[in-house]
């Protein structure tokens, strides 16, 4: 478990974290979201017991972080932003450091140190140097040592970034493997990536928590306030295409999107994605052919998108997931 | 205990992965034989001591000491290894300890590879030789490096620049150093003169080059470095 109640902290005059507060329950696997500059590294950092938070508790496995960080940082495996390493040590000796470090020895560390190459994919690198991993490879290392001591709670910041494809998704393989057994805090700007291994999603704004709760809960939330529909026609006036399909039953805005040669894109936002029938039906009645109609799927990234680009409707956000969650 | 040993083992072990150990002992050896066949005029005088040697070190560990332990602390800032070790369950006083202990370590290498000039000096003296003040110059020595170390080390701690933890170690270490030497504290009211040369790396150093081990300059090496230890410490803690 653990327990973060009114974190804040500041740098000069930059408030980086202003007021958070909330509870990560064993086995969780939570993914902290936000826009460059939001404070989720400055929080993983008072998570993990690097800085101190101006004012504010953080308990861990029952444990005050700021009274005994040593007992805290004992539970804990983190993985700062872009895994930083030893580059002259070798994978191995690396590995062995931080288990040493960690108070493991003799036959109880190469136990383990063999596990973590096993279990991170790193027996192909055991014989290299850390300064010749390519940047996934570095990855893994970094996260093969945050887990050496089998932590019960693992922080990571963003773990994926600057991968390419192929690792980004091994990396997320790995993590939703050690998900199983572990309680996982990690930050990353990538919705799929939340929807992909995440069971709840934090979305931090302006060192302030705007959104908290399972991803597609969330996203159904911000379905609430309409769906959206990318229209193709061909054969009509711009004009009166918009007219027609504004004056549809539910449809409560259009926009047109574009215009090549005879064909039209719109995009209308209706209440309901039963809409889609009605703006059918006006295609027909004006007798221009429907070359496209697909209802747009609200995604994280417009949860994310509404939620970080502006304060108010942040805030009203919040309010409204508190009300659903009671 | 384990774990001030665990990372005074690693950093020991890097030292020899770059080539900052091997240059370190090289011009480090280069300058003391400088010091002890040319400045003491060995070919000449066939002296019976190694006191010019000992003299030099508080000038040739100014160039040396600075290089083996600017790496230490702004390395790990530089590249965020800093957050990794700061999050392992130690605590600070653990971590400067072992990194204190591994530059020191490199140090007392350097001065142990000097073996050959006390050797020269038991066979080619002039007079008969008296190992006393040789072995308390060496003990001398080994106080003073350690204070350089922590010094360096502390230098190290509040920059993520290894060039900037360079000067400043050496700019630290040569003020100490030099507070004592007649040139400036005689300049200087007496009773002033007199504190600075009580101050001074420097002025402690020569009455342990002279063969005497006295408990007032032993105190005063250990309160040097437990000094910039401690403020090595509270860098560490400022984050
Ligand atoms: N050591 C520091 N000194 C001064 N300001 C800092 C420091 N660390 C963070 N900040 C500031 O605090 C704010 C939050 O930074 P933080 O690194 O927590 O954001 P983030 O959400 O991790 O962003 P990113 O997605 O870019 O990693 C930023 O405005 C940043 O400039
Ligand atoms: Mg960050």
């Amino acid at each position: 478990m653990i327990r973060v109640s009114r974190l804040r902290k500041t740098f000069g005059s930059t408030v980086a974290v202003n007021d958070i507060s909330f509870e990560v329950k064993e086995g969780e696997v939570v993914g902290l979201l936000g826009p460059n500059g939001a404070g989720k590294s400055t929080t993983m950092r008072m998570l993990t017991t690097f800085l101190d938070p101006d004012s504010g508790g953080i308990e861990i496995a029952g444990y005050d972080a700021l009274d005994q960080p040593i007992e805290a940082r004992r539970r804990i495996g983190y993985l700062p932003e872009s895994a930083p390493l030893y580059e002259e040590l070798g994978v191995l000796e690396s590995l062995n450091y931080t288990a040493k470090i960690r108070g493991l020895d003799g036959a109880a560390r190469k136990r383990r140190v063999d596990e973590m190459v096993e279990a991170c994919g790193l027996g192909a690198v055991t014989h290299k140097d850390i300064g010749q991993l390519s940047k996934g490879y570095r990855q893994r290392v970094g996260l093969a040592q945050s887990i050496v001591h089998d932590p019960a709670f693992l922080i990571l910041d963003e773990p994926t970034t600057g991968l390419d494809p192929n690792q980004i998704k091994e990396i997320r393989a790995l993590i939703t493997k050690l998900g199983a057994k572990k309680t996982i805090i990690l930050s990353t700007h990538i919705m799929q990536e939340v929807q992909a291994v995440c069971s709840r999603a934090l979305i931090i704004n302006k060192g302030n928590i705007v959104a908290d709760g399972r991803p597609d809960q969330l996203v159904t939330q911000s379905a609430k306030t309409g769906c959206r529909f990318s229209l193709t026609v061909r054969g009509a006036v711009r004009e009166r295409a918009t007219a027609a399909f504004s004056k549809t039953d539910g449809v409560r805005s259009v926009v047109v999107e574009g215009e090549v040669g005879d064909l039209l894109h719109l995009t209308a936002v209706g209440a309901n994605d039963g809409v889609a029938d009605e703006l059918f039906r006006t295609a027909v009645r004006e007798q221009w052919v429907l070359r496209e109609l697909r209802l747009e799927r609200a995604s994280l990234e417009d949860v994310f998108s509404q939620l970080t680009l502006g304060n108010a409707t942040g805030a009203g956000a919040k309010a409204a997931n508190k009300e659903d969650q009671a | 205990m384990n774990a001030v040993l665990c990372v005074a083992g690693k950093e020991f072990k890097t030292y020899f992965k770059t080539p900052v150990a091997y240059v370190f002992l090289v011009v480090f050896l280069a300058l003391t034989g400088w010091a002890f066949f040319f400045l003491g005029n060995f070919f000449e005088q066939r002296a019976a001591t190694l006191r010019d040697m000992f003299g030099f070190l508080p000038w040739s560990f100014l160039f040396v000491v600075p290089a083996v332990c600017m790496k230490m602390w702004a390395e790990e800032r530089k590249i965020g290894t800093f957050e990794t070790l700061l999050t392992m369950p130690l605590s600070e006083v653990q971590i400067v300890l072992g990194k204190f202990l591994a530059a020191f370590g490199l140090v007392a290498v350097a001065l142990a590879l000097t073996f050959p000039l006390p050797v020269i000096v038991g066979m080619t003296a002039a007079s008969s030789v008296d190992f006393g003040p040789i072995v308390g110059g060496y003990i001398g020595a080994l106080f003073l490096g350690a204070a350089y170390v922590a010094i360096c080390l502390f230098a190290s701690a509040i920059t993520e620049s290894q060039i900037v933890a360079f000067i400043l170690g050496a700019f630290l270490a040569f003020g100490l150093a030099l507070i004592g030497s007649q040139s400036v504290a005689g300049i200087f009211p007496s009773a002033i003169g007199e504190l600075l040369q009580l101050l001074s790396l420097q002025t402690h150093f020569m009455n342990i080059e002279r063969g005497v081990v006295d408990s007032r300059d032993v105190l005063y090496y250990l309160s040097v470095l437990t000094f910039f230890l401690m403020l090595n410490v509270a860098a560490v803690k400022r984050r």
